[in-house]
């Protein structure tokens, strides 16, 4: 195996109610594709695009969650070692919104300290459909102190904005500020760095 | 005035009348002369004048002589006898004037006489003449009567009675008439008369042959109507009894069969078609010996006729119009056939018939041309079959047209064929590939109608509940509804064409394998390569299993659906093309998953010096398991595909691993990265328990062994053959040395001595293995 063509590895995770689209922004954006068809997410999938930031490439492996009840367990799994969370609801739909903080709860209680969170209000083109507005979107955002954006999977509109942003502020808070203290071994649990022969491998979570 | 016979005088005679009056009394004072008129009258009428004068001259001489002598003697008596002479001379003189006078007046009264009687004689003359001109002139107008009234029969169409009174003038006997100019010409002029009464039935005949061409559509629409009955009734018939099942409408059976209700297309109570024009023109002609000359120019009525119905190019919209009008001027030309003995003869008919059939036939094939609905196809078809039986009750040779049918029907199915793969193509295309659901537009029932199943599966899914997913996706449910239109549409086609049964099972057989290989099979196989998603591919498979069985139930429900008809079993082959497409399906979905693990090992980030060993597996490749098991576990796939999905997958990982150790992309690594290898295959290990198939830890043997050799230590002992047969044999010796050389590079950059001596032997150690086997380099 070559070695890896990036300086940094951030893990990403998708998280919200069935059929928000959480597969469709990630296939927007790692593939740029999209597809009217609703394929339910069976337990976890995963997608793999490197972004530039700064002028470091950094590889985001972004885990989409299955949305529905039975997946809880295998999905739930993976917060932990998720550096950033997308929380994803459907602007059409107002009990997906309404579950947020459902959501909200659970990362934490599963997920490491000081993730990074966005909210994500997806569909947005569907304007005649809107159930949750804007505002309301932003309202619960400053309520969890959380970043807001509204995507369009569908039109591609806001959807690099969202997981550039939130891999952004992850990299200010892990990958900079540990250049920064230059702590050996890295401070920050989750931070990744590779390509130094020094570097430890991750403890697995299940450990 | 009948000549009198005129009295001749002779010389005696005239002496004696003389004598006679010589022997008047010459002393009586009054001469008596009298006497003497008839006698002059008589000299007179007698031209003997001269003889007379002659005589009295001689008279006169002797007399005077006599005179002299008595003179001379009587001298006295001379002189008086001179002047009673003179005396007579004088009144001779007299009554020869009187004579004469007379004479002219009554030739005067004789002549006006004459004249009159010849007046009279010319007066009755013309009146005779008169009386004759007015007999013949009468005479000639009867004759004139009649040719009079024959343009007048011409006229109102009584053409045969004209040509009676043609003949009864020229069969008249012979008159004073005969003989005249005026007959003599009315004689020539017959031909001409008899030429109008052709030319006024042939008129007639060629209006009839028009009416005859106007309603030609609706005697052929009625006699279609009447076939359409038939058939109903037939089919009706058919249904109800099983014996009657393999015939069909004009077969010996139907026929023996038909309840003869008899309908006349050519008489009946909407149409009714009069052939008197035709039989008088006929007769007439025959009478006029010109039979040849009707019938050809009959037949070249007909022949213009027949090619004016089907214009170029021909319109498939009135098609059924235009079979109609053939089918009605055939009708009439069978009719017209029957009746009219032997005016018309099979050969003419048939020519017709043969000329027609072909146009038709290429008419259809020109038009047919560009179309690609088969629907269009059906409806030709639909159009040709009444005909074709409409017109084979008429007893016309229908051979061609059916060959015709089953070229058409080929064409037909190319065109199904063709269509249905299209139809195919997007169902696969469009379809998501998730379990379909049973809801209250799709009931349970009504699925399990269209889909074909084994009986037990039916009988398993008859339980299903609403709204709870089938085994099928959309593909498979959609595919055997369009497999069902199309063979409903395929024998749709076939329906009424009795023949070449064999044959178009055949063509279905191959029809639908092609379909479900090339529409559906290939379809999914093309699909494959745009999923990315290993259940909608379990999908796929399992629908593809569905598919193998589905021809099977096929078979039997198509055998059954035909034995209705004759034939045999009908055959299908496109199940192996489905278990190649399920194989394609496997290899994509084991490429997929390898491509996931792939993008795993990407992230692995082993550390191949590290200073200490770990004690738990890596995360990335705790996340590796979990999505693995999580996938595939959850594919709703047999059992053997999953097994084979988690051999596959292991394989997978084990070359991963096996590379990093062996491979050329790691240049160096030390003991502790081999052992945390082995810690993340203990996990593996441990997790292939959790999950029950131990068995495949297998796979692992070649990678356990070969770090064995290394970490324990024991490269001399597998340098013995005997040992490296019997405890090593999965070691590979060129990979052993690969790794031996990681070491061995790892030892030479170390600062301590300890550490390059390891270095160092692991050179030698690598050379060993190397040096085992060159020819073993595998």
């Amino acid at each position: 195996m070559p070695p890896p063509h990036y300086d940094f590895l951030i893990k990403l995770l998708l998280i919200g109610d069935s059929g928000v689209g959480k597969s469709c922004l990630l296939l927007r954006f790692c593939d740029d594709a999209w597809t009217p068809s609703f394929i339910t997410t069976i337990g976890i999938d995963f997608k793999i695009r490197t972004i530039e930031l700064d002028g470091k490439r950094i590889k985001l492996q972004i885990w989409d969650t299955a949305g529905q009840e039975r997946f809880r367990t295998i999905t739930t799994a993976y917060y932990r070692g998720a550096m950033g969370i997308l929380l994803v609801y459907d602007v059409t739909d107002e009990r997906s919104f309404n579950q947020i903080r459902t959501w909200h709860s659970n990362i934490e209680q599963h997920a490491s300290e000081g993730v990074n969170k966005i909210l994500i209000g997806n569909k947005s083109d569907w304007t005649d459909k809107r159930a949750v507005t804007e505002e309301q979107g932003r309202e619960l955002a400053e309520e969890l102190g959380i970043k807001f954006m509204e995507t369009s999977a569908k039109v591609n509109e806001g959807v690099e904005e969202a997981f550039f942003t939130l891999a952004r502020d992850i990299k200010t808070r892990l990958i900079d500020s540990q250049a920064e203290n230059a702590t050996p071994g890295g401070s920050a649990p989750d931070s990744v760095k590779v390509n130094q022969p020094a570097a430890q491998s991750q403890p697995g979570c299940c450990s | 005035m009948p000549p009198r016979r005129r009295q001749q005088f002779t010389q005696d005679h005239i002496d004696q009348q003389l004598q006679q009056i010589h022997l008047l009394d010459p002393s009586s004072s009054s001469e008596n002369l009298e006497q003497l008129g008839p006698i002059i009258k008589q000299i007179h009428s007698n031209r003997q004048q001269d003889a007379y004068l002659r005589t009295v001259q001689g008279l006169i001489d002797s007399k005077d002589a006599e005179i002299e002598k008595i003179c001379s003697d009587n001298y006295q008596d001379f002189i008086s006898s001179v002047s009673t002479l003179f005396s007579v001379k004088t009144y001779t003189d007299k009554m020869k004037e009187n004579i004469s006078s007379l004479d002219t007046s009554v030739a005067q009264l004789g002549g006006g006489l004459v004249e009159k009687k010849r007046a009279l004689l010319q007066s009755r003359k013309t009146a005779a003449n008169l009386d004759e001109a007015i007999d013949t002139l009468q005479a000639c107008l009867r004759v004139l009567d009649v040719v009079d009234r024959v343009g007048d029969m011409i006229k109102q169409g009584k053409y045969w009675s004209a040509l009676r009174s043609l003949e009864d003038i020229q069969s008249m006997p012979p008159t004073s008439l005969s003989q005249t100019p005026f007959f003599q010409h009315l004689l020539s002029s017959l031909p001409s008369l008899r030429g109008q009464i052709k030319d006024a039935v042939t008129a007639s005949v060629k209006q009839w042959l028009l009416e005859i061409r106007n309603i030609s559509t609706e005697v052929g629409r009625l006699a279609v109507e009447s076939m359409e009955t038939r058939t109903r009734r037939w089919r009706s018939r058919r249904e109800k009894d099983v014996l009657f099942r393999p015939s069909r409408v004009g077969s010996a059976v139907e026929l023996v069969a038909y309840e003869k209700i008899e309908f006349n297309v050519l008489d009946n109570e909407k149409l009714h078609v009069d052939f008197k024009p035709l039989f008088e023109c006929i007769h007439i002609y025959t009478t006029l010996n010109s039979l040849s000359e009707l019938q050809k120019s009959y037949q070249a009525d007909r022949k213009a006729q027949s090619d004016l119905i089907l214009p170029t190019p021909l319109p498939l919209a009135s098609l059924q119009s235009l079979t109609q009008e053939i089918s009605g001027f055939f009708i009439v030309e069978s009719h017209v056939l029957e009746t009219t003995g032997n005016f018309r003869s099979h050969r003419d008919v048939e020519e017709l018939w043969d000329a027609l059939v072909t146009r038709l036939t290429t008419g259809i094939e020109g038009a047919l041309q560009p179309v690609i609905d088969p629907e269009t196809f059906l409806k030709v078809k639909e159009s040709l079959l009444t005909f074709i039986m409409t017109l084979e009750t008429y007893s016309y040779s229908t051979v061609s047209l059916h060959a015709f049918i089953i070229v058409l029907f080929e064409k037909y199915a190319k065109l199904l064929e063709t269509q249905f793969a299209r139809r195919f193509e997007a169902i696969v295309q469009q379809d998501e590939h998730t379990p379909m659901k049973v809801d209250a537009e799709n009931t349970i029932q009504a699925i399990l109608d269209v889909v074909w199943v084994s009986e037990a599966e039916r009988n398993e899914l008859e339980q299903t509940p609403t709204s709870y997913p089938l085994p099928w996706s959309l593909t498979f449910y959609q595919s055997c509804q369009d497999i069902r239109t199309f063979i409903q549409k395929f024998y749709a086609f076939v329906e009424g064409v009795s023949q070449h049964h064999r044959d178009i099972d055949e063509l279905l057989s191959k029809s639908l394998d092609s379909l479900l290989e090339k529409g559906i099979s290939r379809s999914i196989g093309q699909r494959l390569a745009g999923t990315q998603n290993p259940t909608q591919i379990a999908q796929i498979i399992t629908n593809l299993e569905y598919f193998q069985d589905a021809g099977s139930e096929l078979e039997k429900s198509l055998t059954s659906l035909r034995s209705t008809q004759r034939g045999g079993v009908i055959r299908l082959s496109a199940s192996s093309s489905f278990e190649a497409t399920i194989g394609r399906s496997r290899a994509r979905m084991s490429g997929l998953i390898n491509s996931k693990l792939d993008q795993c090992f990407e992230l692995s980030e082993y550390d191949w010096t590290p200073r200490s060993r770990e004690t738990s597996p890596s995360m990335y490749l705790y996340e590796l398991v979990n999505w693995l098991t999580t996938v595939v576990d959850s594919l709703v796939i047999k059992e053997t595909y999953k097994e084979e999905a988690y051999k596959g997958a292991l394989g997978y990982i084990t070359d991963c691993l096996m590379d990093f150790l062996t491979g050329r992309d790691i240049p160096m690594m030390n003991e502790n990265a081999i052992s945390n290898i082995l810690i993340d295959v203990d996990f593996l290990e441990e997790e292939l328990k959790r999950i029950g198939r131990s068995h495949l830890s297998t796979v692992f043997t070649e990678l356990r062994l070969t770090t064995s050799v290394v970490l324990s230590n024991t490269v001399q002992e597998y340098l013995v053959p005997a040992n490296r047969h019997a405890s090593y044999a999965a070691v590979k010796p060129k990979r052993l040395q690969a790794l031996l050389e990681k070491l061995a590079r790892y030892g030479a950059m170390q600062r301590d001595a300890a550490g390059r001596d390891l270095g160092e032997r692991r050179r030698k150690e690598a050379d060993a293995v190397g040096r085992l086997f060159p020819g073993e380099n595998r």
